[in-house]
């Protein structure tokens, strides 16, 4: 079991959400989309330089700037 | 007695209200249609509709007022989109809401459902997308679903017609009251118990409770993401096939929108050429004064007919285009490509797009900028929009490419192919500049990054051509032609007076050339493109037909039947390579056109903004054309 933030976890790998930094500007939409603690979060593809990235999480897929995934801690299984 | 007939003639205006809300991008505006025929725009990507829309249908006998509320993903954030969809519910002018919920995200799309319950029970859960729940092996117990929830629970799938009528039935017994819905005590529970949570606890309360009716209601949870879906994203996401596919589809798209419109467009040329005689005929046999006659028919009838004659083809065939592309789910992994590039400039991936849509008519571009949910980001992008030369200007562009740069001896298809990627080369200079431009502007203006960036990726649905094909010429076509009309007439009665009025022998606009002919040679070009480029502020389409009768000193906008013609004309009046190059940057860098700026006022409502938004593409059209012309007179 490690603990890592979003942006740490790595491609085919399955994350789950502890929870989201409050230095995180998106923090409230972020939980509304889902990013809620026990939810379990897939990364699946990487955009240009690795600074962005869509991940799977609840049946939908949502880009996330590496920017933003910093804020977010998950534990890797 | 007169009282309740009174009650009665008031509530006959419609018998039931019932309110549509859901996530974004679960077919809340497809099922709006469905029921009541009416055609708002859908398009596949989470937060398109930002007003609220009404609506109405007829149901054995009954009056249904329908109001589609906008996506919102909960009621606890305090965005305009949330506020007017919990407002709304909260107040008790409907008798039902329909929650619209993707199947297919169940779990996610519970939140919502869970927070609508504890404002009103009258409610139905649709499950939409049904068809693709059954594809993806996914099976859902509805009727566990509708005891958890306490209302009645129907599959339906919206674009394919299916469960309507059962959705209808249901809505009409929660708001007669025949059927019965209940508050579940555990659904109350978690918001009473939350008063004093923070945001993130009450959400996560949430959050846990939907995963908990999911798991109970959720049989088979088949496969999350297809591999058709997945081997789809590969091409479109991986770094290697990403940007070569991206640049085919923007060149397909360009060049079908750029030379598809030639045969239509003489067509149109054609019939309004025998209209015009008509007219004329028509005229003098009612012994309409030739002065007036002149200015409604060389004046106004010229300039109207040639504004469509340019504009119309491309637009019917680049928004119907674009509104497929759009559909599929294409367009936010353009965004996700782009975002790298774009967050660099201090904007985001989401302003390709709304370049993109300027491509096509740049007031419709800045309307789209409101797919930005940061404010200051949304400024910038409604302020560069007007960098990327819309349809009006593509004929222009074209022309010019074709006339000095194209070789006219080898064939038709060849040249168009050169034509394109030489107008592509323009295309992305003008990215770069929009870039660049941006770029000045976020370091100009210091703002917290609020808002940030989140982007949904939708499953790819397949779009439903036909029906995209008519909506987007009703809603997108219709639209660019009638300002393109509208603005035309006074247009024309303008250019007519100021060629046609003349002192000392010497006509208006040859005045106006003259003056300013001094600063247009420093630019590259002369007083008369100048003067054009000016004139072009109503509409970008007439900038040729005017210089080519300010040149031609004739008294009406002049039409050229060929390009040689058109490089005869030009080259006799002194056109040049650089000519043809400084009037190309000024056509692409000069003010947005009159129906953009409204556009941008309304959008923006701000005056400063919208100044900023004229005079930045005028400075850096001057600017450029000023060193170009610059280095080829000293070198050259």
């Amino acid at each position: 079991m490690q603990y890592l933030t979003l942006n740490q976890l790595e491609i085919g790998n399955k994350g789950n959400i502890l929870n989201i930094n409050k230095k995180c500007n998106n923090r409230l939409r972020l939980l509304d989309l889902g990013f809620t603690y026990n939810t379990d979060i897939y990364p699946i593809w990487n955009g240009f330089g690795k600074k962005i990235t869509a991940y799977l999480i609840k049946g939908t897929l949502i880009a996330l700037r590496s920017d933003e995934a910093k804020h977010i801690n998950v534990i890797q299984k | 007695m007169l009282f309740f007939n009174f009650r009665r003639s008031l509530k006959a205006q419609s018998d039931y209200i019932i309110a549509l809300a859901g996530n974004p991008n679960v077919g809340k505006t497809t099922l709006f249609n469905q029921l009541t025929g009416m055609n708002q725009h859908t398009g596949n990507w989470a937060g398109k509709t930002v007003t609220l829309t009404s609506g109405e249908f007829e149901f054995n006998d009954y009056l249904v007022k329908v109001v589609d509320l906008p996506g919102s993903y909960s009621l606890l954030c305090d965005s305009p989109e949330e506020i007017i969809t919990k407002d709304y519910i909260c107040s008790n002018e409907h008798n039902c809401v329909i929650i619209v919920a993707d199947a297919t995200a169940l779990e996610r799309n519970l939140n919502l459902v869970l927070q609508i319950l504890n404002l009103t029970s009258k409610a139905v859960l649709c499950l939409n997308f049904m068809d693709e729940v059954k594809k993806k092996g996914i099976e859902i117990d509805s009727a566990e679903l509708s005891l958890q929830l306490g209302i009645p629970v129907i599959p339906v799938s919206a674009s394919r017609k299916k469960g309507i009528n059962e959705l209808i039935d249901a809505v009409i017994g929660v708001s007669e009251g025949t059927t019965k819905t209940y508050c579940v005590n555990s659904i109350s529970d978690i918001f009473e118990s939350s008063t004093n949570d923070s945001y993130a606890e009450l959400s996560e309360k949430v959050s846990t409770y939907s995963k908990h009716i999911a798991e109970l209601c959720i049989c088979k949870k088949g496969e999350g993401y297809s591999t058709l879906h997945r081997k789809i994203d590969k091409l479109l996401l991986s770094p290697l096939t990403s940007v070569p596919v991206m640049i085919l589809v923007f060149a397909v798209v360009f060049w079908l929108t750029a030379f598809g419109a030639n045969y239509p467009g003489q067509l149109l040329n054609i019939v309004f050429d025998y209209l015009k005689t008509a007219l004329l005929n028509f005229m003098s046999a009612i012994n309409i004064p030739e002065v007036i006659c002149s200015l409604l028919i060389d004046g106004v009838y010229t300039t109207v007919t040639w504004v469509v004659s340019v504009m119309l083809p491309p637009a019917m065939i680049f928004f119907p285009l674009f509104a497929i592309l759009e559909d599929t789910g294409i367009l936010p992994r353009f965004a996700f490509n782009l975002d790298r590039i774009f967050s660099k400039a201090g904007s985001n991936g989401k302003q390709a797009l709304t370049m993109l849509m300027g491509f096509g008519c740049n007031a419709c571009g800045v309307m789209g900028c409101r797919i930005i949910r940061n404010p200051k980001e949304r400024l910038f992008a409604i302020a560069t929009n007007s960098f990327i030369p819309c349809n009006g200007r593509l004929p222009t562009l074209i022309a010019l490419i074709s006339v000095f740069i194209c070789d006219n001896s080898k064939g038709n298809f060849y040249n168009s192919l050169v034509t394109t990627g030489i107008l592509l080369l323009i295309l992305v200079f003008a990215v770069f500049v929009t870039l660049g431009v941006t770029f000045v502007m976020s370091r100009f203006s210091k703002s917290e990054n609020a808002g940030g960036f989140v982007l949904e990726l939708p499953p790819y649905r397949k779009p439903q051509i036909i029906k995209v094909i008519l909506l987007s010429i009703k809603e997108k076509v219709l639209y660019v032609l009638s300002r393109a009309v509208i603005v035309s007439v006074p247009v024309g009665a303008v250019i007519w007076i100021l060629t046609n009025v003349s002192i000392n022998e010497i006509s208006i606009l040859n005045y106006i050339t003259d003056f300013i002919e001094p600063f247009a040679l420093l630019l590259g070009v002369d007083g008369v493109i100048l003067t054009s480029v000016f004139l072009s502020f109503p509409a970008n389409e007439i900038l040729i037909p005017v210089i080519l009768m300010a040149y031609n000193t004739g008294s009406t906008l002049t039409d050229y039947s060929s390009l040689t013609e058109l490089g005869n004309i030009l080259t006799v009046n002194g056109w040049g390579i650089i000519t043809a190059l400084c009037t190309i940057i000024l056509c692409l860098f000069h003010f947005p056109c009159s129906t953009t700026c409204l556009s941008i006022k309304k959008e923006t409502g701000s005056n400063l903004w919208t100044f900023i938004s004229i005079i930045t593409p005028l400075v850096i059209g001057f600017t450029i054309c000023l060193i170009l012309n610059t280095i080829y007179r000293l070198f050259v």
